[in-house]
């Protein structure tokens, strides 16, 4: 019976604790939220006046000025990093050296997970390459840092930076691979000479596939000797991401590896091969697409009647070909399909897939 | 005959006592799984932004199927609601199970539907389709028209038409969040060859402000009803399975909002036809199919798509809905019972499939039968009074807990309530949940099993209020 007591007594004050704790903590974070709204509005006209004005230092003045206040500035900086750029860009980045850069670096050295997010998120807009010596030590730090530091490393042409983005993807577990993907394909064509000798290490098939991916999503077409090479690995889903991305380079000189890969033995690698056939308008081309639409898979056979319709008069064509044999009832019935889409949306390669 | 029901009634309350501790020791520990669940969640999330997943092209297509029964009140808002959403490349399928109003009707006039030749591969077995219909001005849009087999069926009509690796099952009384579906994909981005389905949060949106198909402005609605149903959607959602999610013990994805990898769900059979816990029955089979086949894989719960749907406002239809959730649940148990502590089905097995079967299918049977031994108590003058009011306070305060620590996590999740006031009026009706509701839904839960055994199938009809403030 006491015991019942005394647990009742206890949940009683830990209900209102957590009551307590609910309504303080909401009423901190309105009051906070307020208080911040109303300093950046004030803080703005002057801040945007100075922005534009002839003296150079100005905007410097109110930056140093309303130090206390270094989050506003720091929301300022960011905001109008978007909107302006020339002398005023150049301001802001003043700003950012003299006023912010030091905090910045004091919340990287910080405890706390959230203050060093903070700190490498302030780097996004204004990061220099000497910054990259620093990032590279925080590359080590937990996976959520890590990866903030790594999009921020992609924003310069450093090849220092690019390496290390590299390795650091080389080192990753695979289930983050995917992140490693938007970094990456920030930095364009410079991703060239890294990527190949990548393709040639003995990465996990996860990141290989993705980097093959990748080639095709730039897309690097210097690249696409390798990637023919890729397409005799034995995993499947590599072959899929080669198709995809030999389709997107459309160099002439892959053709002969996306028919060898429209016959491959596995229906997700055909679908995705005569599928890239699309962007090669020549008969061959034209031919495997319409052997496709025969495919005991329906996805082939969706897929190449797609890709007969893409591939202009001719696909067309051989489409209507389709429609009035009476040997395969599924061909005929998929390019029916295609054609009533198309007749439907008034085009070929339909909406869906916008 | 008083001596024998005084030490039946010691014995049973030993058992509710080590029944009602263990259960709220989980909810505790599932609440606070789910905190430290989503605060690692949101830092993990903060430099992916999703419109960077929009941009990648490993994003994998999705089927968006959304069966459709009597609904025309709410089906044109909400496909609207599919159709805005933001995701490379997805369809929406909306599957008209044979609805006696006029569903198909508003369907073809308001997206001038066009009746088409369309192809499929009839992988499962459904009712007869009467006919594929597309429209010019919404190319993502597929709507197929079928003859009624029940949400099951329909769900596998439109598996079968469905053209994308990925599907989504959306309830058609619901709205996506426009970027709902980028953020269920995550998941499987991260682990495409082990994750097979994700769930998402459901919220309610009675009394929400509704504009071209998404929930403008959040706010709670006026009838007592749905203010219940909004603590216990947090207690269950953001309180608990995003716990179970992380002990790897998640078998509920709610019907309303989930999504799964086609293939495995084609490889089991799809949908289980004939019975009214389709959802929890898909994930269970999921599981027991994946189990049996040695293979690894995953469940996932994500805590930021959000889906919203309407509560029922009335105590008729809110009895139909958890009779008809109790029924499923029951089936699914009884289906799968080979998996009852099994250590071939792992956690599942051992832990999941047994929590859901004592907690949450016996629990409304054991509350019943602890209010029947109370009367009954008290009507025989052996009732410690004392003793029963303290154990129903602790009970109150127990369950209180739990919502108020499911409040606060909804206070660092997205979508918070923007007024004080509302947050307030939340913890105010997880107080008053104890004092009637909770009994009333042990009383219709308990009916459940009466109805199960007595051969009841059927869904009951859900009348639908439209969404509020809706333009």
């Amino acid at each position: 019976m006491k015991i019942v007591l005394f647990s009742v007594v206890f949940l009683f004050f830990f209900s209102l604790a957590l009551l307590l704790f609910i309504t303080v903590r909401r009423l901190l974070s309105d009051y906070r939220q307020r208080r911040f709204r109303k300093k950046y509005l004030e803080i703005e006209p002057e801040f945007m006046e100075a922005l534009f004005s002839p003296d150079p230092a100005a905007p410097l003045k109110i930056a140093q000025r309303h130090r206390k206040n270094w989050k506003v500035i720091a929301r300022l900086l960011l905001d109008y990093k978007q909107v302006v750029s020339g002398e005023a860009g150049e301001r802001l980045r003043k700003i950012f050296l003299t006023v912010l850069k030091p905090r910045c670096y004091r919340l990287l050295a910080s405890r706390l997970v959230s203050r060093r997010l903070q700190g490498v998120s302030l780097f996004f807009a204004f990061f220099e390459p000497e910054d990259v010596k620093t990032f590279q030590k925080i590359i080590n730090d937990r996976p959520v840092i890590r990866l903030a530091a790594l999009t921020v490393l992609a924003r310069t042409s450093d090849e220092k930076a690019i390496s290390v983005i590299f390795q650091a993807f080389e080192q990753d577990e695979v289930s983050r691979a995917p992140s490693y993907f938007y970094i990456m394909s920030a930095l364009g064509e410079k991703a060239e000479p890294y990527l190949r000798e990548a393709l040639r290490k003995p990465l996990p098939p996860e990141k290989i596939a993705l980097l093959v991916e990748l080639a095709g999503k730039i897309p690097l077409r210097n690249l696409a000797r390798e990637l023919e090479a890729l397409a005799e690995r034995p995993e499947k889903e590599i072959r899929i991401r080669v198709a995809r991305a030999l389709g997107r380079m459309a160099d002439p000189d892959s053709l002969r590896t996306l028919l060898r890969l429209a016959a491959d033995e596995a229906w997700e690698v055909q679908a995705q091969a005569v599928r890239s056939l699309a962007s090669f308008k020549t008969p061959e081309a034209l031919q495997v697409c319409y052997r496709g639409l025969f495919s005991p898979s329906w996805h082939v056979r969706h897929n190449s009647a797609r890709a007969l319709a893409a591939l202009g008069e001719q696909g067309l064509e051989k489409l209507r070909e389709a429609t009035v044999q009476n040997e395969d009832a599924y061909a005929r019935d998929m390019a029916t399909m295609i054609l009533d889409e198309m007749a439907i949306f008034g085009q070929g390669e339909q909406g869906a897939q916008k | 005959m008083i001596r024998a029901f005084v030490a039946l009634l010691t014995l049973f309350s030993a058992v509710v006592l080590l029944y009602f501790f263990s259960l709220n020791l989980f909810y505790v520990l599932f609440t606070v799984l789910s905190l430290s669940g989503l605060i690692n969640h949101q830092r993990n999330i903060t430099y992916v932004t999703f419109r960077d997943i929009f941009r990648l092209p490993v994003v994998k297509p999705f089927s968006v199927i959304v069966p459709a029964y009597n609904e025309e009140k709410t089906i044109i808002e909400s496909v609207r609601s599919f159709l805005s959403l933001e995701y490379p490349v997805y369809e929406v399928i909306v599957v008209n199970d044979g609805s006696k109003d006029a569903t198909l009707e508003k369907l073809i006039r308001h997206f001038r539907l066009e009746k088409s030749k369309r192809v499929f591969r009839r992988v499962l077995k459904t009712e007869n389709i009467r006919g594929i219909y597309l429209s010019p001005d919404e190319p993502r849009l597929v709507v197929v028209d079928k003859e009624n087999g029940g949400k099951a069926d329909a769900l596998n009509a439109g598996l079968n038409v469905s053209r994308y690796p990925l599907f989504c099952a959306v309830d058609s009384d619901s709205l996506l969040e426009r970027d709902a579906l980028l953020k269920m994909v995550r998941p499987f981005l991260e682990d495409p060859e082990r994750v097979v389905a994700a769930g998402g949060v459901i919220r309610l949106s009675n009394g929400c402000r509704v504009e071209g198909g998404q929930v403008r402005e959040i706010r709670l609605p006026r009838n007592a009803l749905a203010r219940f149903q909004i603590v216990e959607y947090l207690r269950a959602f953001l309180g608990g399975r995003m716990g179970l999610s992380m002990l790897r013990s998640l078998l509920i994805i709610s019907g309303a909002f989930g999504a799964f990898r086609k293939d495995v769900v084609l490889e089991c059979g799809g949908y289980r036809r004939g019975t009214v816990g389709e959802d929890v029955d898909l994930v269970v089979r999921l599981v027991r199919y994946l189990r049996e086949k040695k293979r690894t894989f995953a469940i996932r719960f994500v805590p930021d798509p959000i889906c919203w749907t309407e509560a029922p406002e009335t105590m008729k239809i809110l009895s139909r809905q958890r009779n008809r959730w109790h029924r499923g649940l029951i089936e699914t148990v009884a289906y799968n019972r080979k998996m009852l502590f099994n250590p071939l089905y792992g956690l599942t097995g051992m832990f999941a499939l047994p929590f859901y079967f004592i907690y949450e299918m016996l629990g409304p049977v054991i509350e019943v039968t602890g209010y029947a031994f109370l009367v009954a108590s008290a009507l025989l003058g052996i009732l410690n009074y004392p003793f029963a009011l303290l154990f129903f306070l602790l009970a109150i305060f127990m369950g209180v807990i739990v919502s108020l620590m499911s409040v606060l996590i909804s206070e660092y999740s997205w979508h918070r309530y923007p007024r004080l006031s509302d947050v307030l009026n939340i913890i105010l009706f997880s107080f008053l949940e104890n004092l009637f509701y909770r009994q009333y839904l042990a009383l219709v839960r308990a009916r459940a099993f009466v109805d199960y055994f007595r051969g009841v199938r059927t869904w009951g009809e859900m009348t639908r209020k439209g969404f509020s403030g809706v333009k």
